[in-house]
């Protein structure tokens, strides 16, 4: 159901540099959907215009039936993450999460049954009466993203709120917001770079890049489906090669294929019925098992596989593609 | 190099400032604790005149009341100045500073030509017929405060928009997300910020208005002296050497004074971490 | 994001409120009546020629210039060869030294100049010259130290070390690469000292006498028996050497960047 819908989106920088263009999203609820790409692709400048920090210079966002386009931020009752936490450094943690209630005018004790129970859901419930100079970054990441849930937001908006955290400590964080996020409800938009990260948590995913939304589905779909080579080598895949040269290995390619590409572990080491053969270049430890560079008449090759015994630098391998894993692309 | 070297370096412009003034200093001072035994009398004699109590107590007035206004025009300013960017934000605050290069004299005199009898202001009144015969500006008290804002707005100023630039633009951004409307963030978020700056600017504002001595002179005159106006009368027109090492203490102690009351204040606050994460 | 309106006014009202005052002398300067007065009668030069031609003005200005530019000399190589000493050891020692020249900055210029005068003038009797000098530098060594001592404190130690091992003396090295990094320092220190001598009252104010008058003190004297864009047109002037400073300043720090 189309809980938020940004149509027709446009943005520009000074009136040269185009930011955005043409960028429709729609958001559907109760869902958790993410922005990923690389850095620049206008992923961080999307939210901040859902949340209202930005105003497009075309376009429209209608939000629960409303056109909310020009209305300013804070009246828009959205939570918003920063990427810096963004607390507010002359409040202890209380006040800080109780300041979007006192702007709604809750009672004191209505904001202090408020404040304890989201502190008890985040796991900060210990901390309340710390400054945020005296809590670490984990810490800090907690008690913003309460700050934010607190006020029982429409619409849950994170700006790369784990790329300032090591990487133990994300998988865990990632983890913690995917649970309170089904356990509020709250639909929530996701921005981040981390495609791994990205797809343990999703429910959709809009792939952006250069001010466009690439492709946008469930996490699986563009796993194993990606629209375009920008998307594919974005998610995982590395051997790309031409049509002619998948007619060489015997493949047939459906029309309109432009380019193939294929994931490390999706091709298999064998010693008969391969597509090509090559030499071993270059021989990496991956610990479940072994990635290859591999020269062949179509170019190196990577492939990763687990079997044993490992080949040796220099030594002749035969090489099969799963069929139901070569994924053709039209652009 | 040595380190006995390096100290030799320090000998001359140590004894420059020990000799020349911490000595004297002390000289005249300490005989204002002395009139055959250890005593307050001479500052209890002092306060016992009414022109002195008027004088002190008019330099504290003043100099608070120049700190408040500083602080009501200097924090919008410094907003606004901390939000520019660039090349306008440098050109404002070059203009900003250009005065507190200028002479006192200078900056003193351009109130003369504007505040006198005969100055632009009066001459605006009473060609407007505001007024019939030329107003009293001059030689008040409010033109010794007009005066005092004038020279040390730019260095209240200074001192906020180092702090204001320090504030992220994404903690007032968190706080408009949270539904405070832009009046709350201001006075929330901005002020309480910014106190480390605040508390620095109206130190040396007070602190300076106190000892000034060009401005209230030449825009007091003698009929409304301050501290400063008060000892250079003592001790140039009057030879009373007691009464100008009398004011000459207080004045030293009020400034050290408002120094320690600024350290302890700066502590707390740190401790409170109140300011940067 | 927001624009404040309210704020917005408010500074509007304030920075008018600051430039307005040297705005209208500037104006003033320039009337070929013969008074401080608006809207100006014709415009004229003659209040400039005006300057030059009051012997206490001119002699005053001098004076101040020559002093201004002793103290700032004598104040910038002291400052310099304090923080050589300041900055290298980290002790309770140094840390207490350092406040002590920044000291006199803490105690009231009038005091400090009526305390100049009973000690070196009334009591020991010692010209005025030297008696200016020594004022003007107490006045000078707290900025020139702390200007220094703070871009010293700045530079990478590592450098004076390298130059050691490749063959130069502990003064060579000092010479050769520590003081090419102070040299935006120690010209801001200069200027700085220069300026705030130059505009010095309280201090000069004491230790004048017969020839021996510093410019602040000339043009009060002179507002008080005339009043005429004679002085303003000294201001522009005046402001008009600031403005150079400041330039020469500006342009010294955006050569070290």
């Amino acid at each position: 159901m189309n809980y938020g819908m940004l149509s027709d989106i446009e943005l520009s920088y000074d009136r040269k540099t185009t930011i955005l263009k043409n960028l429709n999203l729609e958001i559907q609820k109760g869902e958790l959907l993410s922005l990923l790409g690389p850095s620049g692709c206008g992923k961080t400048t999307t939210l901040r215009i859902i949340a209202g920090l930005i105003e497009p210079d075309k376009g429209r966002f209608i939000f629960d039936g409303n056109d909310i386009t020009r209305l300013p931020v804070h009246k828009r009752d959205f939570g918003f993450v920063f990427q810096s936490y963004a607390l507010f450094p002359h409040m202890n943690v209380y006040e800080n999460i109780s300041f979007g209630l006192k702007m709604k005018n809750f009672s004191k004790p209505d904001i202090d049954k408020k404040v304890k129970n989201i502190a008890e859901i985040c796991d900060i419930g210990e901390y309340l009466q710390r400054f945020p100079k005296q809590l670490s970054g984990g810490q800090r990441q907690r008690v913003a993203l309460a700050r934010a849930l607190v006020i029982e937001p429409k619409l849950l908006l994170l700006d790369e709120p784990l790329s300032n955290l090591d990487a133990q400590l994300r998988v865990q964080m990632r983890t913690s917001i995917k649970r309170i996020q089904r356990k509020l409800g709250i639909t929530t938009v996701f921005v981040t770079h981390d495609q791994e990260e990205c797809f343990s948590i999703s429910d959709r995913v809009a792939v952006m890049d250069k001010g466009v939304i690439v492709q946008c589905g469930t996490p699986e779909e563009i796993y194993s489906r990606p629209v375009n080579a920008m998307v594919a080598r974005f998610v995982g895949f590395k051997n790309f090669f031409t049509p002619a040269n998948a007619v060489k290995m015997g493949i047939q390619i459906p029309a309109g294929c432009t380019q193939i590409c294929i994931r490390p572990p999706d091709i298999e080491l064998c010693t008969q019925g391969s597509n090509i053969t090559g030499t071993v270049e270059v021989r990496t430890y991956l610990g479940t098992g072994y990635q290859y560079e591999i020269n062949t008449g179509i170019g190196t090759l990577s492939v990763s596989s687990s079997a044993e015994p490992p080949l040796e630098q220099g030594s002749t391998a035969g090489l099969v593609f799963k069929p139901a894993k070569i994924v053709f692309l039209d652009r | 190099m040595k380190n006995s070297i390096r100290f030799g370096f320090l000998i001359f412009p140590l004894t420059v400032v020990f000799l020349f003034l911490f000595f004297p200093l002390l000289q005249a001072i300490i005989p204002t604790f002395f009139s055959k035994t250890i005593t307050v009398s001479n500052y209890t004699a002092f306060f016992s005149d009414s022109l002195n109590r008027t004088v002190f107590f008019r330099s504290i007035r003043l100099s608070v009341l120049t700190t408040a206004c500083c602080m009501v025009m200097g924090i919008p300013a410094a907003y606004y100045l901390s939000k520019l960017s660039g090349r306008k934000r440098r050109i404002l605050n070059s203009l900003i500073l250009f005065p507190l290069l200028t002479n006192a004299v200078v900056r003193g005199f351009a109130w003369i030509s504007i505040l006198g009898k005969n100055g632009l202001l009066n001459q605006l009144l009473l060609y407007t017929g505001i007024v019939k015969i030329p107003a009293q500006l001059l030689y008040t008290e409010s033109a010794i405060v007009i005066g005092s804002i004038y020279l040390f707005l730019p260095v209240m100023i200074s001192s906020l928009t180092s702090v204001m630039e320090k504030t992220g633009i994404d903690i007032e951004e968190a706080a408009y997300t949270l539904g405070a409307c832009p009046a709350v963030v201001f006075f929330r978020i901005n002020i309480p910020l910014a106190l480390p700056g605040i508390i620095t600017g109206s130190v040396l504002v007070f602190a300076g208005t106190m000892s000034a001595y060009t401005t209230p002179t030449l825009l007091g005159g003698n009929k409304k002296m301050m501290l400063a106006t008060l000892l250079y009368q003592q001790s140039n027109t009057l030879a009373n050497w007691n009464s100008a090492a009398v004011i000459s203490c207080i004045m030293i102690v009020i400034s050290l004074g408002i120094m320690k009351i600024f350290n302890t204040v700066s502590a707390t606050l740190d401790k409170r971490g109140a300011v940067y994460v | 994001m927001y624009k404040h309106k309210a704020i917005t006014l408010i500074s509007v009202l304030v920075f008018f409120f600051l430039f307005c005052p040297l705005i209208l002398i500037i104006i003033t300067s320039f009337n070929s009546a013969d008074s401080i007065s608006l809207p100006l009668k014709g415009i004229s030069l003659k209040w400039f020629f005006q300057v030059f031609k009051s012997r206490s003005l001119t002699g005053s200005f001098k004076t101040s210039l020559i002093l201004a530019f002793a103290a700032s000399v004598i104040g910038t190589l002291l400052g310099l060869l304090s923080a050589i000493a300041l900055v290298k050891t980290k002790n309770r020692v140094s840390v207490f030294l350092y406040n002590v020249f920044l000291s006199p900055s803490l105690i009231p210029g009038i005091v400090t100049g009526y305390i100049l005068f009973k000690f070196i003038v009334v009591q020991l009797q010692i010209g005025l010259v030297l008696a200016l000098l020594t004022g003007h530098l107490l006045i000078v060594l707290p900025y020139t130290v702390r200007i220094i001592c703070a871009s010293l404190r700045n530079t990478d130690e590592g450098i004076e070390e390298a130059a050691r091992t490749l063959g130069c003396t502990p003064v060579q090295a000092f010479i050769k690469v520590i003081l090419p990094e102070l040299e935006p320092a120690l010209l801001s220190a200069f200027m700085l000292a220069f300026i705030n001598s130059f505009n010095n009252i309280p201090v000069s104010m004491y230790l004048k006498g017969p020839g021996m008058d510093t410019l602040p003190y000339a043009m009060m004297n002179y507002i008080e028996y005339n009043y005429d864009p004679t002085v303003s047109a000294l201001s522009v002037m005046l402001m008009g050497m600031t403005l150079i400073f400041m330039l020469v300043i500006d342009h010294a720090a955006m050569k070290k960047e």
